[in-house]
C-alpha cells in the first residue's frame, strides 16, 4: 500500500533473527511473511502486524535454537574425553623424545616452583598455628633515658599483669622469660640448656601448644614445675611413654623440679621456640628488670587498636610512675606498642629478640624466582610445541577436512600438554620429596607428604598444574587448531607470517635469565669468599671461647681455671673476657671532645689483661691495662678502638677521661687497632674494652683444636656441676654467615637449571632450523661447503640472539647484585670478569648444545637430503 | 526404538503433509490443518511439530524455489518417508482396532 511491499515490525524481524538459528531462520522468516502477507489481504496491515508479532514472540521455543543436522554430538561427556586422551597419548608415545624433553623440563621447573612455594608458605606461615593467632599480640617497649632510645623486645615484669588487670580488652597476659638451666638427669650427666623459659600457668590456655600428658590448666601452677617437650623427654629419659614421666622429678639448676607434663614439639615456624617451660619462680622486682617478653590475648582482632590507644594513657598513668621509682631517676619514660604474633618473625628492629629471623625481602624473591623457574619452563613447552607444530601440519588439515572444528582440535592439543604436564607434577613430586633432606639444608624446612599437603600445599599443586597446562599449552593449541586447512595439506607452513619472532624473543629472555643468574651466582661466590679471608683485625684460628657458668663464686674459680690452664705447655695463652663476637651491652657516659660535652652510648665488653694478646689486637697508641694490685682500686681503665676516637674526635686519646657518674671516671690508656669483632654485614662501631673480671662470661684459651683434653680435665675440677660449653671462635664467625652460605648453595642450584633449561630450549630450536634448512645445507654441501662454513651458517642466527641476551642481562644482573650488596659493610668490588666468565661461561654452552643438532646436519649425505623433496 | 510414537497433533501435521505432496511446506501446512481442524493453529506449532517429525525420520526436508512472493526467502518442503508412512498406517490400524473392540451400544446410544 504504501511501499512497493508492506513490511512486518522491523523489530520483530530483529528479534527473530536474533534467537533463530540460522539454519531455520529462512523458512520461518518465509512462512511468517506469506501469513502476513495474507493477513493484510484478510484483516488489514494493522492486523498483520498484530499478528505477526504474535507469531514471532510463540517461536521462541527450543527447537527453534536447534541445530537441523544431526549434530555432532557425543553420548557422553566421559567418552569424549577419552577419545582425546587416547589420541594425545597415542601422538606422545609415536614422538619420545620430544615426549621426554617436555616432561623433564617441566618437572624440573615444577619442582624448583614447588620446593620454593612450600618454603614461601612455611616463611609466611609463622606463627599462624596458634588457635588464637588472630588476636595474640606481643608487647615491645621502648625506653627513653637522655642518652639513648632503646627499643626492646621484652618488658618489664609488670607490665604483663597489669595490663589485664587494667584493660578489659586484654583477655590474658603470658610472660616468658627465658631461663638458662643446668639440667641433671638420674645419671648424673650434666646438659646446658638455653631454651627453657619461665611461664605464665596460663600460657596453654593462651596459646596452642597441645600436651601429650598432663593437665594444661595445672601444669604450671605448682611451683618447681617443668613442663619438657618430646624432645627433651626423650633426651633425658629415653624413649618412654610420655604419660609415665609425669611426677617424676629433675634436677634443673640444682633444684628438683617436678615433670607436670610433656608438650608435642614446637613446630619449626613458631617466632618464640622452646624445649622446656618452668613455672615461675623468679620474684623479679616487676618494674625494674626488662627481661620478659610478654604477651596478650585480647578479646577480639579490633580491639587492638584500642588496646594501643590504651597503652598511651597507661604508659602515663601506670609505667612511668612505676620505673622512675624503680629506678630512682626522673628523666627515663617507657613507652609500649602491640606487635601481632605473626609479626614477629619479621621484626628484627628490636634489641633482646629471639633468633632466626626471616626476611620478608627474601621471601618475595624466592617467590620470584619460583615464578621465573616455571615461566622458562614453559617457555620450552611453547618453543618445542611449536618447533613440532610444523610437523603436524598434515595431521591438522586431514582433521578439519574431516569436519573437526577448531574448538576439537584445540581441545585435543590442549589435552596432550594436560597429559604432558600432569606427569611433569607427579615426577616433580616425587624429585621433591627424593630431595627432602638436600632441600631441607637449603631451605631451612624438610618438605615431606604431609607438609605438602597441610594448609593449601594440594592447592599450591593443583593450582601450578592448571596454570602450566594453560600457559603452556594454549598458544601451541591455538596456533595448531588455527591452521588453514588446505594450506596445511598442501604443505605450507602455518608459520609462514610468523617468522618465529616469539620463539626467538622467548630464547633470548631465557638465555638472558640464565646469563643474570650465573653471574650472581659468582659474585655471591666471591663475597662469600672475600669474607672468609678477609682478615678480620684478630685472631680467630685455635681460639676456643668457653661460657662461665652463673656460679656464685665464678670469679675466683675463673681465676684458678686461668691459672691452671697457662701451666700446661699446650695452651699458649688464656683471657678472661667476653668474645668479641658476645652480646654487648650498651654503656653511657659522657666525654669531652674539642670544648664540648657530649653523652654518648657504646658497646663495651669486659676483659682482662691478656685480651689483647690472646687475640692479637694490636695497638695503635697507649699501652695495655697496668695491672690491678688490689681489689679495692676500681677497674678505671678502658682502652677504646680507632672507631671510638674517630666517633669522639679526640686528637690526643691517651689520658682522656669518660664520665659514667659521679663516682665512676674511666681513664683511656690505649687504643686498640679496628677490628672486625662482628660480622662483615656492619661496619665497625665504636667499642670500649672494660677491665673488669669481676663477672666473668668467657674464657678464651688459645690452644690447638687436639689438645682441648687439657680443658675438660681442668674443669671438672674446678666446675664439677657445670657442664662444659665452648667454641671455636672462627666456627663461630663461620656461622654468622649460614644464610649466605646457603644462599649460595640455591643459587649454584639455580645456576645450573637456568642453563639447562634455556639449553633445552636452545636444542628445541635448533633441531626445528636444521630440519627447516635441511635442503639449504644439502645444496650447500654440494657446492662444496665445508663443515664448519654449515656450523658458522646456522649459528650466525643464534650468535645475535645470544648478544643481545648478554646486553639485557648485564646491567640487570648488575643492579639486583649492588642490591644485594649493600648487605654488607665490607664487600667485594664487582669486577667486570664476573660479567665475562658468565656471559662466557654460557655462551660456550649453548655452543656446545647448537653444535650437537647442527654437526650432525652438516655431516649428512647431501644425497639423501636432497632426495627427500 | 524409543520416541517413535506419533503424537496426534504430529499425526495430523504428517497427515497434511501426505495430502499437500509437492506442496507441502511449513506455511501451506499449516493452512492445511487449520482448515481440517476448523481451529486456527500457530506457525511455531507446525514448525516445531515439523521439526520433531523430521528428527524421528518421518519426513525428509530440503529448501528450494527462492519467490518473489515470499520476499526471496526459500521454503523447506516436507516428504514423507516409508517411515512416516508405516507410522501412519499403524497408527490408523491402531485406531481401528481399538474401534472394532468397542461395542456397537456405545454407538448406538445417545
Amino acid at each position: 500500500m504504501k511501499h512497493s511491499s508492506p513490511q512486518p515490525p522491523a523489530w520483530a524481524l530483529r528479534l527473530l533473527r536474533w534467537y533463530c538459528n540460522p539454519e531455520l531462520l529462512e523458512e520461518i522468516q518465509g512462512d511468517l511473511y506469506e501469513a502476513f502477507i495474507e493477513r493484510i489481504e484478510q484483516r488489514g496491515l494493522r492486523y498483520a502486524r498484530r499478528h505477526y508479532v504474535g507469531d514471532v514472540l510463540r517461536f521462541i521455543r527450543p527447537f527453534a535454537q536447534e541445530s537441523r543436522r544431526t549434530p555432532y554430538r557425543p553420548a557422553r561427556r566421559a567418552e569424549l574425553l577419552r577419545n582425546y586422551v587416547r589420541l594425545s597419548a597415542r601422538y606422545l608415545l609415536k614422538h619420545p623424545g620430544f615426549f621426554v624433553i617436555n616432561v623433564l623440563g617441566l618437572a624440573v621447573g615444577i619442582a624448583t616452583c614447588l620446593a620454593i612455594m612450600h618454603h614461601v608458605r612455611f616463611e609466611l606461615s609463622y606463627d599462624a598455628f596458634h588457635q588464637y593467632s588472630d588476636r595474640l599480640y606481643r608487647v615491645s617497649a621502648t625506653l627513653y633515658t637522655p642518652e639513648s632510645v632503646d627499643r626492646l623486645a621484652p618488658t618489664a615484669y609488670g607490665v604483663g599483669p597489669s595490663l589485664q588487670e587494667e584493660l578489659p580488652e586484654v583477655v590474658a597476659a603470658v610472660r616468658l622469660v627465658p631461663t638458662m638451666a643446668v639440667v641433671k638427669d638420674k645419671e648424673g650427666t650434666l646438659f646446658n640448656e638455653e631454651t627453657f623459659f619461665q611461664a605464665d600457668p596460663a600460657i596453654f590456655r593462651v596459646f596452642t601448644y597441645p600436651l601429650l600428658a598432663g593437665d594444661p590448666t595445672t601444669a604450671l601452677v605448682a611451683p618447681h614445675s617443668v613442663v619438657l617437650s618430646q624432645t627433651l623427654a626423650k633426651k633425658y629419659f629415653g624413649a618412654v611413654n610420655p604419660a609415665s614421666l609425669i611426677g617424676t622429678s629433675l634436677l634443673v639448676n640444682q633444684q628438683p623440679h617436678t615433670i607436670t607434663g610433656v608438650t608435642k614439639d614446637i613446630p619449626q615456624n613458631s617466632d618464640l621456640r622452646f624445649d622446656a617451660l618452668l613455672s615461675w619462680e623468679y620474684d623479679p622486682n616487676e618494674w625494674l628488670e626488662i627481661g620478659s617478653f610478654t604477651y596478650l590475648l585480647l578479646k577480639d582482632a579490633e580491639s587492638a587498636n584500642v588496646v594501643q590507644e590504651k597503652l598511651r594513657v597507661f604508659d602515663e598513668q601506670q609505667v612511668n610512675p612505676r620505673i622512675r621509682q624503680a629506678w630512682g631517676a626522673d628523666n627515663i619514660s617507657m613507652s609500649h606498642a602491640l606487635l601481632p604474633i605473626t609479626e614477629l618473625h619479621y621484626t628484627t628492629n628490636l634489641l633482646g629478640d629471639t633468633e632466626d629471623k626471616g626476611n620478608r625481602t627474601y621471601v618475595y624473591i624466592f617467590a620470584l624466582v619460583a615464578a621465573c623457574i616455571l615461566s622458562v619452563a614453559c617457555i620450552n613447552y611453547v618453543n618445542l610445541s611449536i618447533a613440532q607444530a610444523v610437523r603436524r601440519t598434515t595431521e591438522v588439515g586431514v582433521a578439519k577436512a574431516m569436519g573437526a572444528s577448531q574448538l576439537q582440535l584445540w581441545t585435543q592439543y590442549m589435552s596432550e600438554c594436560f597429559i604432558t604436564t600432569l606427569l611433569a607434577v607427579v615426577f616433580a613430586l616425587g624429585l621433591v620429596l627424593l630431595a627432602g633432606q638436600h632441600v631441607a639444608d637449603l631451605l631451612g624446612e624438610r618438605i615431606t607428604w604431609l607438609t605438602l599437603t597441610q594448609s593449601g600445599g594440594l592447592y599450591t599443586v593443583l593450582g601450578i598444574l592448571t596454570l602450566v597446562s594453560i600457559l603452556a599449552g594454549s598458544y601451541p593449541a591455538l596456533m595448531l587448531s588455527a591452521a588453514h586447512p588446505v594450506r596445511a595439506l598442501r604443505g605450507g607452513s602455518l608459520l609462514a607470517h610468523r617468522r618465529g619472532r616469539l620463539r626467538k624473543v622467548l630464547i633470548v629472555m631465557q638465555f638472558a635469565v640464565a646469563i643474570s643468574i650465573v653471574a650472581s651466582t659468582l659474585v655471591v661466590r666471591n663475597q662469600l669468599a672475600y669474607m672468609r679471608h678477609k682478615d678480620l683485625g684478630f685472631r680467630q684460628d685455635q681460639i676456643l671461647a668457653i661460657g662461665i657458668p652463673d656460679d656464685s663464686a665464678a670469679k675466683q674459680k675463673t681465676q684458678i681455671l686461668k691459672h691452671t690452664l697457662q701451666q700446661d705447655t699446650r695452651v699458649a695463652g688464656v683471657t678472661v673476657g667476653s668474645r668479641p663476637d658476645a652480646l654487648w651491652s650498651l654503656s653511657a657516659f659522657s666525654v669531652t671532645a674539642q670544648g664540648k660535652t657530649r653523652h654518648l652510648s657504646v658497646k663495651g665488653i669486659n676483659v682482662d689483661r691478656d685480651y689483647l694478646e690472646v687475640l692479637d689486637l694490636p695497638l695503635v697508641v697507649g699501652r695495655n691495662f697496668s695491672p690491678m694490685t688490689s681489689d679495692a682500686m676500681a677497674p678505671n681503665q678502658v682502652i677504646v678502638n680507632e672507631a671510638f676516637v674517630r666517633e669522639v674526635g679526640w686528637n690526643e686519646p691517651v689520658g682522656q677521661e669518660m664520665v659514667f657518674s659521679d663516682t665512676d671516671v674511666k681513664v683511656v690508656v690505649g687504643v686498640v687497632q679496628d677490628f672486625h669483632y662482628a660480622s662483615l654485614h656492619r661496619r665497625i662501631e665504636p667499642l670500649i674494652l672494660f677491665y673488669d673480671t669481676s663477672v666473668p662470661v668467657n674464657l678464651l684459651v688459645q690452644v690447638a683444636p687436639n689438645d682441648t683434653e687439657v680443658i675438660r680435665a681442668a674443669w671438672a675440677d674446678i666446675f664439677p656441676d657445670f657442664p662444659l660449653e665452648f667454641g671455636f671462635l672462627d666456627e663461630a664467625f663461620e656461622q654468622k654467615y649460614r644464610i649466605e652460605w646457603r644462599m649460595l648453595t640455591l643459587f649454584d642450584y639455580f645456576s645450573g637449571l637456568s642453563i639447562f633449561i634455556a639449553c633445552l630450549g636452545l636444542l628445541s630450536l635448533t633441531a626445528f632450523t636444521v630440519q627447516q634448512k635441511t635442503q639449504e645445507i644439502g645444496i650447500r654441501k654440494v657446492m662444496g661447503a665445508g663443515r664448519v662454513a654449515i656450523l658458522y651458517l646456522l649459528s650466525r642466527e643464534f650468535g645475535w640472539l645470544l648478544l643481545l641476551s648478554i646486553i639485557i642481562a648485564t646491567p640487570l644482573a648488575y643492579v639486583a647484585i649492588r642490591f644485594w650488596l649493600q648487605n654488607f659493610a665490607y664487600r667485594t668490588p664487582i669486577g667486570g670478569t664476573v660479567f665475562l666468565l658468565s656471559a662466557g661461561g654460557v655462551t660456550l654452552l649453548a655452543l656446545v648444545t647448537l653444535s650437537y643438532h647442527t654437526l650432525r646436519a652438516a655431516a649428512a649425505n647431501p644425497v639423501d637430503t636432497l632426495r627427500h623433496e | 526404538m524409543k520416541g517413535t510414537q506419533l503424537g496426534e497433533f504430529e499425526e495430523i501435521v504428517l497427515l497434511a503433509a501426505a495430502i499437500l505432496q509437492d506442496e507441502a511446506y511449513g506455511y501451506a501446512i499449516s493452512k492445511e490443518v487449520a482448515e481440517q481442524t476448523g481451529r486456527a493453529v500457530s506457525l511455531s506449532a507446525i514448525h516445531s511439530a515439523l521439526h520433531r517429525l523430521e528428527k524421528k525420520g518421518f519426513l525428509v526436508s530440503h529448501l528450494a524455489g527462492a519467490t518473489t512472493q515470499r520476499g526471496g526467502k526459500r521454503r523447506r518442503f516436507f516428504a514423507m518417508t516409508a517411515a512416516g508412512k508405516a507410522a501412519l498406517q499403524e497408527a490408523r490400524q491402531l485406531r481401528q482396532r481399538m474401534w472394532a473392540r468397542v461395542p456397537v451400544v456405545v454407538w448406538e446410544t445417545n
